[in-house]
């Protein structure tokens, strides 16, 4: 199964996640206090480049979790930045005790953040926009296959396959709302989607990805 | 499940709750603990949302021939996507054309009441050559909310096609045996 690959940050590509954290935790201090990765001292650009890989490996899976907890793309977006900027900001005060489980810790982080925002208790102090742009990449939206490529893919579903992933990917459906404008149950739209992606899977030879 | 990669235990199909937001709380948990320790599964689920979005970015640009409901276009109508709409009854004849860039929405409008297993039979008459061209069955879902069968093209492919006559039939199974409504017709000229 051909797998797209992102760029990934040179000179941090194969490094663990643990070990990215441990830099990032021994350099400590702001990125900023370096200079911009590639001008200042050689360990403020790595620390840049650490930095830099594990907010970009851990971007989509937190936006993923947001969107799953908060149900919005902005509040999925926000939270993504919020957790990665505090990690950062606990690694560099040198806060996290298992650097190399540091992906739990990542998880546990916005699980607190998004409990946080849905019961609207304590604020955290508000984060400078500016802070967020320089420690946290945009997330870019995944590349799209080729059009013709995906039409071709869809035209050999069912239509009743091709109208649930339709209308769960473009119309942002959930399931009970395909059901209830379809005739079909809940639990046949999940089964329906399931089989379909399924196929679109192996009809488009989308595997895993750059996460 | 077919496709699915060795190196990422968590089922295709529980990814694929997840990313929609439809698995339930425990089982949400554990896919996020098992994703957040496991770069192989986040890039099966980074996989999906690609293809997601890869759907996405084909609707927005009025590239699918598809049975819809009214939420796609509704969705389509928030994008900006230029439509142009015909809405028939049994027995009525439209004069249609389109554009290019246009979504192309045909929506077929009755009392299709319980009917089950419906399909879709259309019959091409091309006005230009006299011929007339039976064009292949398909099933069809009605949207219940609104007792339509919406069907959208892409303008580009429609507009290929000759001055012709479409002449379209739902047939379904009632409580009574076979039911066939229409004919909806629509008269072309690209």
């Amino acid at each position: 199964m051909p797998a797209h690959r992102g760029t990934e940050t040179a000179g941090a590509a194969r490094i663990a996640d643990g070990e990215l954290a441990r830099r990032i935790a021994a350099a400590g201090g702001r990125p900023g206090d370096a200079g911009p990765a590639g001008d200042g001292p050689a360990d403020g650009g790595r620390t840049n480049d650490a930095e830099a890989e594990l907010c970009r490996r851990y971007t989509r899976r937190l936006v993923a979790f947001g969107r799953s907890r908060l149900g919005s793309e902005d509040a999925a977006h926000d939270l993504a930045q919020d957790t990665l900027l505090l990690t950062l900001e606990k690694l560099r005060a040198g806060e996290v005790r298992e650097p190399e489980k540091i992906g739990a810790f990542i998880l546990g982080v916005a699980r607190t953040l998004a409990g946080r925002r849905r019961q609207r208790e304590a604020r955290l102090a508000p984060i400078d926009d500016a802070d967020r742009h320089l420690v946290t990449p945009a997330l870019t939206p995944p590349d799209p296959i080729a059009r013709q490529r995906v039409s071709g893919c869809l035209e050999k579903l069912p239509e009743t396959g091709k109208a649930v992933i339709l209308l769960t990917f473009y119309a942002e459906q959930p399931s009970r709302a395909i059901a209830d404008s379809l005739g079909l149950s809940s639990q046949n739209v999940r089964v329906i989607r399931h089989r379909s992606v399924a196929r679109l899977r192996d009809c488009l030879g989308v595997g895993e990805e750059a996460a | 499940m077919t496709g699915a990669p060795a190196a990422c235990p968590v089922d295709l199909d529980d990814l694929l709750d997840y990313l929609v937001g439809e698995l339930d709380g425990e089982r949400a948990e554990a896919v996020e603990d098992h994703l957040f320790t496991c770069d192989a599964c986040a890039g099966r689920l980074a996989g999906l949302e690609r293809l997601g979005a890869s759907v996405a970015d084909l609707a927005r640009h009025a590239g699918v021939a598809a049975n819809v409901s009214a939420a796609y276009l509704a969705r389509a109508e928030r994008d900006g996507v230029t439509m142009r709409e015909y809405r028939l009854a049994p027995g009525a004849t439209v004069p249609c054309t389109t554009g290019p860039e246009d979504l192309w929405v045909v929506r077929l409008a009755a009392d299709f009441g319980d009917l089950q297993d419906l399909g879709l039979d259309a019959e091409l008459h091309d006005l230009e050559r006299g011929e007339v061209t039976p064009l292949p069955g398909r099933d069809v879902v009605v949207d219940r909310d609104r007792g339509e069968v919406i069907l959208v093209f892409p303008g580009e492919v429609v507009r290929g096609y000759p001055r012709s006559r479409w002449t379209l039939r739902v047939h379904g199974e009632g409580a009574g045996g076979a039911v066939e409504i229409g004919p909806f017709v629509m008269d072309h000229t690209p």
